[in-house]
């Protein structure tokens, strides 16, 4: 058990070096970066702390000098490792230094974790009422299998995954804004001065629509999932035997199947966070929802690098931790690997 | 193959499925006849043509830039088909490899590769394609290649366990046994054996790829050059539809995508449905168990 | 014990079930009728797939949804079975007809622990959880597993185990009737020894009712007081234990007895019954084991013989008739 758990975190280890690899190969080495230097916005004494900041006057990594456009002539091999670009990305990181945004000139780190509390709400309301919802829709299409109820709740389900995120999002803001008079975006009303319970419900009421987006977007799938492992469990034969004990069908949906499907969905929220995280980009881009989503269109169309890069990282770490934990309450969970 | 034909014409969702795919085939490659102006063609823009209301001359109204929506519906078709089926080939051929490999030889290989393939997914799609778009053109060819190279987890996967239990079979074994090539072997017994399930795996990483471009494109990243429903709906959206009203800028480009991303995830749920068909039955069902006379149960069930 | 004189508590008339498949309508039983004295063990035989799961679950009115019942009577207590209300059935599951299914290994929810999944059944008849969780020990302990080990999850139980807690989960609410689906199938000798002889024991103790499904004809004579013997979907005879081993009426309990090794006589040669079982779909004119009887007459081919009485007990064929 411990064994497994510690093999697993080795995992989730590897797989952050590879994204942290990723993430400096992508902006330093595709992403030009005398591209960052030539930036109008940036004066020169900032460019000039950037290079030293990020190390641009030192080789990329040891043998990979020559992909490096502005570099210094030292010999290819043989230059001290902890003197490079990738030693000076490795520890600003390690000091929590993201760089500074080319836009606001205000650190990364601090205005990405601003947002990042906006995306958990709006990602941790639509997954949750997805996944409820989703739940009982796909544990009632699998017991009444091969009826209208259940074909209907196919079809809806596959055109509710056919739609794409921000065009949902674009209709229900359509709607709502014109018809519901709800709000057209971001998070409260801007210099409403509300405070306490009236802020909440202001937010509450920003947050209806991209939540309703959310949860539509993500239903289609938990359902489709939990029908077919509802189906499988409720062709086992604890079932029959649930039933042989005169159990009634909700007691036995409830007690045996619910318990008994719900242990691959953890693992379906899991392997899914990376389409909750697309899905978070486009309707957090629609409903001009402050968070990482939001951040990451306005740095893609400021070429605001340090940001985009900064951003990426969060989500891809963010991700990587949340399978983990997913992974590990998944064994957790399930008895037959917990007590294995 | 004749089977597999005959199988999926009598599969509702199949049939109506590929119907949607070409119809919108059709529509992509007859652009220049069906539509009633060339998008690419200079108008001199007024005030009114500005998200014009729908009418006569045009159906289905104007754009921010006053033309045809109708006309940039039409051709919008051609980019998505064109980006779904060459960043699906990228896809399915990476992910047909690596997955045919993992799964033939095994062991080591199969460990490093498998391993591989879980690193890269649990690395989210979109903001990466959002990062490597960004930071390099936004052409048509890189949309393509980017949406390729993040797509084919999946398939690898799947190839990977067909594999396993095909080259198990008596005459892959025997094959093996004779002293056959192992290239030889994956080529001409366990490759198309794996084909069917790799074709129905093709036609939904067709449909991502396509989300996965009106996702960019909506994010800003299309190429300027060419006008796909994304770009449409990018523009609709930045530029002023919502608040002057015009819905008809919004609606059509939309209903095209899932159009099209319907077409493909109804054809291939209907190819799983042929590939590996599960009764669907269960304990809970009621059956109408008891067909005799004067019994409670009869009434009870209906 | 066969002699014990009591009322019967299990009569089944002429049950007949048919599996509605996509292709065909395989009728696996026909016109059964067989009664179970109060506090009998009855033994069912018969080759696999001649319908004893099949029976059993009609019994229940567990059959799955392909399956319909379409004629018969199924008197407990003097009340029928079949035409009881959805809800009636139901709370007399467990209450009064317990079930040990076939291979107990995923006969227990694999998620729930073992006290878990008795207690569920208690707290049916009463929502006390104190009385409950004694009756747990106690159901537990009569079956011979130590009440420390209750809070465990099946898989942590061996296969001897997790069949005797589904024996302590079959008694739980006291019933009449306990059916046991081949209970002791992929279990080794010892172990199948002690849950037979567990059996036994409970009957004597709690004056049970069992139907013993089994495919081992040794079990049978040891524990059962009468058996019925199924071919392809009919009973074949139906006779006290005495009658079946010494004096079996039907060529096809003889055939059983012949491919079945005889301790008391080793030296003599088993004999295989040539040919198949047939197919429920493509069921031959005239009686079912007429194609592989070595005493086939005429009459065979054509008509299907009736259940008759002989000295003991039942059998259908027509060699019988002409006697
Ligand atoms: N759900 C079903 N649908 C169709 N046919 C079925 C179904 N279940 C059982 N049958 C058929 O009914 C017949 C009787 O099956 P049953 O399970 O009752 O046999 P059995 O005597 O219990 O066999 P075994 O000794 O192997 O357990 C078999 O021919 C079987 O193929
Ligand atoms: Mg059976």
């Amino acid at each position: 058990m411990t064994k497994l758990i510690l093999r697993k975190l080795g995992w989730a280890l590897l797989t952050i070096a590879f994204v942290l690899l990723l993430n400096f190969f992508l902006f330093r080495v595709m992403g030009d970066p005398t591209r960052l230097l030539k930036d109008p916005r940036l004066s020169q004494a900032t460019i000039e702390a950037i290079r030293v900041r990020f190390g641009l006057d030192k080789p990329v990594i040891n043998c990979f000098e020559t992909l490096n456009p502005i570099k210094a002539s030292l010999n290819a091999c043989g230059v001290n490792p902890f003197n490079t670009q990738f030693a000076a990305y490795l520890s600003n990181l390690l000091k929590g230094d993201l760089g500074v945004s080319f836009h606001s000139q205000r650190p990364v780190a601090e205005l990405l974790t601003e947002r990042l509390w906006n995306t958990l709400l709006l990602i941790g309301a639509g997954q949750i009422l997805a996944i409820i919802i989703g739940i009982i829709l796909g544990l009632v299409a699998a017991w009444k299998a091969r009826t209208v109820l259940d074909y209907s709740a196919l079809v809806g389900s596959l055109t509710v995954w056919s739609l794409p995120t921000f065009w949902l999002g674009i209709l229900l803001l359509f709607w709502g804004s014109n018809y519901l008079g709800l709000p057209l975006g971001g998070k409260e009303t801007i210099g409403s001065g509300l405070t306490g319970l009236k802020r909440l419900g202001d937010i509450g009421t920003h947050l209806l629509l991209p939540t309703l987006t959310f949860t539509l977007v993500f239903i289609g799938e938990y359902m489709l999932i939990m029908r077919s492992t509802v189906l499988d469990v409720l062709s086992e034969d604890y079932i029959l035997t649930a039933k042989a004990k005169g159990l009634s069908t909700f007691q036995i949906l409830k007690d045996h199947a619910l318990r008994n499907a719900m242990l691959p969905i953890v693992t379906i929220v899991a392997l899914n966070l990376g389409f909750t995280v697309a899905g978070a980009i486009q309707i957090e881009t629609v409903f001009s929802w402050p968070g990482l989503g939001l951040t990451i269109f306005e740095a893609v169309g400021r070429r605001d690098y340090p940001v985009l890069q900064g951003a990426f990282l969060l989500l891809a770490v963010s991700v990587v931790l949340a399978n983990v934990i997913a992974d590990l309450l998944y064994t957790f969970l399930d008895p037959r690997v917990r007590l294995a | 193959m004749r089977d597999f034909w005959q199988a999926l014409r009598r599969n509702r969702m199949g049939v109506i499925g590929l119907i949607m795919i070409v119809l919108t085939l059709l529509m992509a490659i007859f652009a220049p006849l069906l539509a009633p102006y060339n998008p690419k063609e200079r108008i001199r823009v007024t005030l009114d043509s500005i998200y014009a209301k729908p009418s006569l001359e045009h159906p289905f109204g104007t754009d921010d830039a006053g033309k045809d929506v109708l006309s940039n519906f039409i051709y919008g078709a051609r980019v998505s088909l064109t980006v779904g089926f060459f960043a699906s080939f990228i896809s399915v051929v990476i992910g047909g490899t690596i997955g045919l490999i993992s799964g033939f030889f095994g062991g080591k290989i199969d460990n490093l590769l498998m391993r591989f393939t879980d690193i890269v997914l649990v690395i989210p799609d979109l903001p990466l394609a959002v990062v490597l778009v960004a930071l390099t053109k936004p052409s048509l060819m890189n949309i393509i290649i980017v949406i390729g190279i993040l797509g084919w987890t999946g398939t690898a996967r799947l190839v990977r366990s067909q594999t396993i239990s095909v080259k198990e079979r008596k005459f892959v074994l025997r094959a093996k046994a004779i002293g056959a090539h192992p290239l030889y072997i994956l080529r001409n017994h366990i490759f198309p054996l794996v084909l069917p399930l790799m074709i129905a795996n093709t036609v939904l990483v067709i449909s991502l790829a396509i989300l996965n471009e009106s996702a960019l494109a909506f994010l800003g990243l299309g190429d300027p050059s060419t006008l796909s429903w994304g770009q449409m709906l990018n523009f609709a959206f930045t530029r002023g539809a919502m608040s002057s009203g015009a819905w008809w800028a919004l609606l059509a480009p939309g209903l095209g995508i899932v159009w099209l991303v319907l077409g493909c995830t109804l054809l291939g749920q209907g190819f799983q449905q042929i590939l590996n068909p599960r009764l669907e039955s269960h304990h809970l069902q009621k059956s109408e168990m008891i067909a005799l006379e004067g019994s409670h149960v009869q009434q009870a069930t209906g | 014990m066969s002699n014990k004189q009591q009322a019967n508590l299990l009569e089944v008339r002429g049950l007949t079930v048919d599996y509605l498949t996509e292709k065909a309508k395989a009728r696996a039983l026909e016109n059964v009728s067989f009664k179970v004295a109060q506090g009998s063990i009855l033994g069912i035989v018969g080759e696999s797939g001649c319908g004893k799961t099949t029976l059993m679950l009609a019994l229940l009115r567990l059959l799955p949804q392909a399956g319909r019942i379409v004629a018969g009577e199924v008197l407990f207590n003097g009340r029928d079975l079949l035409r009881l209300s959805e809800n009636d059935m139901r709370s007399l599951r467990w209450q009064d007809l317990a079930i040990i299914f076939q291979g107990a290994m995923n006969a227990l929810n694999p998620v729930k622990t073992v006290e878990d999944q008795i207690t569920e059944v208690l707290l049916r008849q009463n929502p006390n959880k104190t009385s409950a969780a004694k009756r747990v020990d106690e159901l537990l302990e009569m079956v011979g597993i130590g009440r420390n080990r209750k809070g465990q999850y099946p898989h942590q139980f061996s296969g001897g185990m997790r069949q005797r807690a589904m024996i302590a989960m079959a008694l739980a609410c006291n019933p009449k009737l306990v059916i046991a689906d081949e209970p002791t199938t992929a279990l080794d000798v010892m172990v199948q020894a002690q849950i037979l002889e567990l059996l036994l024991q409970l009957r004597a103790e709690l004056d049970l009712t069992i139907l013993l499904v089994t495919h081992d004809l040794g079990v049978v004579a040891e524990v059962c007081d009468t058996a019925l013997v199924m071919y392809g979907g009919v009973i074949a005879e139906h006779a006290p234990i005495d009658a079946i081993f010494n004096a079996p009426s039907h060529p096809y309990t003889q055939a059983l007895l012949g491919a079945f090794p005889d301790h008391t006589k080793p030296k003599t040669q088993l004999l295989s019954i040539p040919g198949y079982p047939p197919k429920l779909d493509a069921l031959p004119p005239g009686c079912r084991f007429a194609p592989r009887c070595s005493q086939v007459i005429d009459i065979c081919q054509l008509k299907t013989p009736s259940l008759i009485k002989v000295s003991d007990g039942f059998a259908s064929c027509h060699l019988l008739e002409t006697l």
